[in-house]
């Protein structure tokens, strides 16, 4: 199994701007809806590769934990506050998983497969597995996938409490979102550097469904050449996006890396390379 | 046929208000009169001063020793309640049946590569009212609710019910996530990634969803009336359907096959679909090139039908244009109501029970077809003989997205 990864960008920041072109659309978008376009502008902009493939073979996987939960309070608000019959209409609309992949799908024309994908455990790599298999199965060209969190004051007080009661280490959900897009034909990239991660195997041993659960509280390795970065289980997706990051600045002095990803559910085996794809 | 394109559907079960087996819901609709099950809701799901009626169940899903006996050691490893929540409780009733239906021992499983996909909307939210408003008026409030919520992740749950290992998924594609959860697992069977998937869709009837749709004036207040000159809305519901999917290979028994699957967006607009269909008539055409065979070995579409004019109007703009007015099609929220995340799985098994006794009933609540409708929509009280076993079940989504699979019924 085959694929490759261009680019990743992390936003971890509620605020993030919104370019003048976007802040019309995006002016009915929740927080959720908000940092999914965000950063799918942001890894759109790296590079021009979506250009090449058409709008029906570009596919989206949205993966999340918990979606956006806190729309679906600010909805509940309208109808505590005015009624059952006043309930806002277009609050109620984004507080549904798959609002805002239908942002990106309008905003950026991808009109290829759609998922959105929730796990308590491990939304990435759930979204990883589900776009191999479309690549594999010829039903997409190119796949951006975005795990994403919107902060819950609710929920972290509730994982809070959970977590004292039970002596588990207390863990709390920000805002962020990742992205990341797999292509499988080189063919698409043109003429210029990338860093490019060759994902050689990628296999999921087993899910554990219970995010407090103490079984996960064990360190995922991410190990190249001598080196083993550690990085904690609970933000898996934005430490390996950010641990990317490290491994393409060595990349500057490197030709080529292999590295081994191993957490509690599974592996992934790779080799990033410095390539320049000659006109 | 290329046996390689093919995907086994070796059990199946359903639950929804208009049977609890696929066999009862199918002679629910042999027998073409209209259900008296779309009520207003009752105090037991939820209190509402909204008058809009929907189809339910019964308060206690899961009435039998012989389920709760199945389930009851998960829920004492999770140290939860009884139910956590009522999509569980269709859920785990529905595994319960669709194991049997297959055929299937949970031990047996343990060493095979089995897959679970499941579908649904209200299944993934933390939809606990009582909750927030405590939270919101600064009141204490028992963390339990939370603990269920994140224990609550439904394709999960299977995994510690049944302790498989394997890749499990929870889909959140609105409305036609149970079909996009079936077409995903036919995935993972074509590309030899699994050995055996359990798929499909479930929801329960919430209130938020309830009054969320209420409050974008979608629904009706009387029984929808699909593809219908008067008709006005749709009727919510709530149900669960599952399927146990196989590579033919490893298969005796068989229900049926999937053989194609596409999942298009529109890229139009958040909640109303294409106009003219535009991302449905790719997904079927790229079902259709999946399952590698010719539009015209179609003989049925089982269509989302929601008794919306934006919906109806959508389907029928696209299937018009792929089929003229050849092909019958059919929809059967008269029946279930729109059960969200279930609907398409529901409605995909019940497609490979008309192809099995090829026969496409009506569709309840189709007294007179809008004349700008074109397409053959079999109304309430007729049905048509099928050419062959080969049908389209497709959904539609809040989003933009656009679902369907090709069934084939078994030899």
């Amino acid at each position: 199994m085959t694929a490759i990864l261009l680019k990743s960008i992390l936003i971890n920041n509620e605020e993030s701007n919104i370019s003048k072109a976007l802040t019309r659309k995006l002016r009915r978008a929740d927080n959720f809806t908000k940092l999914c376009v965000k950063v799918t502008q942001n890894i759109l902009n790296q590079n021009n590769i979506i250009n090449n493939i058409s709008p029906e073979s570009r596919a989206i996987i949205l993966a999340t934990r918990f979606g956006p939960i806190e729309t679906n309070f600010r909805y509940l608000d309208t109808v505590f506050d005015f009624g059952e019959e006043q309930g806002s209409p277009i609050l109620f609309s984004h507080s549904v998983h798959n609002t805002a992949s239908g942002y990106i799908s309008r905003i950026f024309n991808f009109k290829g497969p759609i998922y959105n994908i929730s796990s308590y455990s491990y939304p990435l790599f759930s979204a990883l597995l589900t776009a191999l298999e479309l690549l594999e199965q010829k039903l997409a060209e190119l796949v951006l996938i975005i795990e994403a969190e919107t902060k819950s004051d609710l929920l972290n007080q509730g994982i809070k409490d959970i977590s004292l009661n039970n002596n588990h280490t207390e863990i709390a959900f920000f805002n962020y979102a990742i992205a990341w897009i797999l292509i499988k034909n080189i063919k698409y990239i043109n003429n210029e550097i990338y860093n490019i991660l060759i994902i050689d195997n990628f296999k999921l041993i087993e899910y554990n469904n219970n995010i407090l659960s103490s079984s996960l509280l064990e360190e995922v390795k991410i190990t190249y050449k001598d080196t083993v970065i550690k990085t904690d289980i609970y933000h898996l997706g934005i430490k390996f996006t950010q641990n990317l990051k490290e491994i393409h600045n060595i990349l500057a002095y490197q030709d080529n890396i292999n590295f081994h990803i191993k957490s509690k559910i599974g592996y992934i085996d790779g080799k990033l390379y410095k390539i320049k794809k000659e006109g | 046929m290329n046996q390689t394109n093919q995907v086994a559907v070796i059990g199946c079960a359903i639950l929804c208000a208009a049977g609890s087996s696929d066999k009862d819901f199918f002679e629910t609709t042999i027998a073409q009169t209209t259900p008296d099950n779309c009520r207003p809701i009752p105090n037991y799901l939820f209190k509402t001063r909204l008058e809009y009626p929907a189809f339910f169940l019964e308060r206690e899903i899961i009435t039998k020793k012989e389920v709760w006996n199945f389930i009851s050691p998960f829920l004492e490893r999770n140290n939860l309640p009884k139910c956590p929540n009522r999509t569980i409780e269709l859920l785990l009733q529905c595994l319960y049946d669709v194991l049997i239906d297959a055929n299937l021992q949970p031990k047996e499983l343990k060493n095979k590569k089995v897959g679970v996909v499941i579908g649904t909307t209200v299944g993934s939210t933390f939809n606990n009212e009582e909750y927030y408003k405590a939270y919101r008026e600064k009141k204490y409030k028992d963390p339990i609710a939370i603990k269920n919520y994140l224990s609550s992740n439904l394709a999960q749950v299977i995994q510690n019910v049944l302790e498989i290992k394997g890749p499990c998924m929870v889909v959140n594609n609105a409305c036609a996530s149970g079909t996009d959860a079936i077409g995903i697992a036919s995935i993972w069977v074509k590309s030899g990634l699994c050995d055996l998937v359990i798929a499909g869709g479930v929801d329960e009837l919430s209130k938020i969803a309830y009054l969320g749709f209420s409050n974008l004036q979608l629904t009706s207040k009387f029984p929808c009336k699909p593809f219908d000159i008067s008709r006005n809305g749709l009727n919510l519901g709530e149900g669960a359907a599952l399927m146990v999917l196989s590579s033919p290979k490893y298969t005796i028994q068989t229900k049926g096959f999937i053989l194609g699957y596409g999942c298009i967006a529109d890229a139009y607009h958040p909640t109303a679909p294409h106009p003219r269909g535009e991302g449905l008539k790719k997904a079927i055409k790229q079902a259709i090139t999946q399952a590698n065979i010719d539009i015209k070995s179609i003989s049925m579409v089982n269509a989302h039908g929601t008794g919306t004019i934006a919906n109806d109007y959508a389907e029928a703009a696209a299937l018009e244009k792929l089929f003229n007015d050849s092909v019958p099609i059919v929809s059967t929220k008269g029946l279930t109501g729109h059960c969200l995340g279930a609907a398409g799985a529901i409605e995909a098994l019940w497609t490979l029970c008309a192809l099995n006794n090829m026969l496409c009933p009506g569709t309840i609540g189709l007294h007179q077809k809008d004349p700008n409708i074109k397409i053959n929509v079999i109304p309430e009280k007729e049905q048509v003989n099928l050419k062959n076993k080969i049908g389209i079940s497709q959904s539609l989504a809040f989003g933009g997205g656009n679902s369907c699979i090709i069934l084939m019924g078994k030899d």
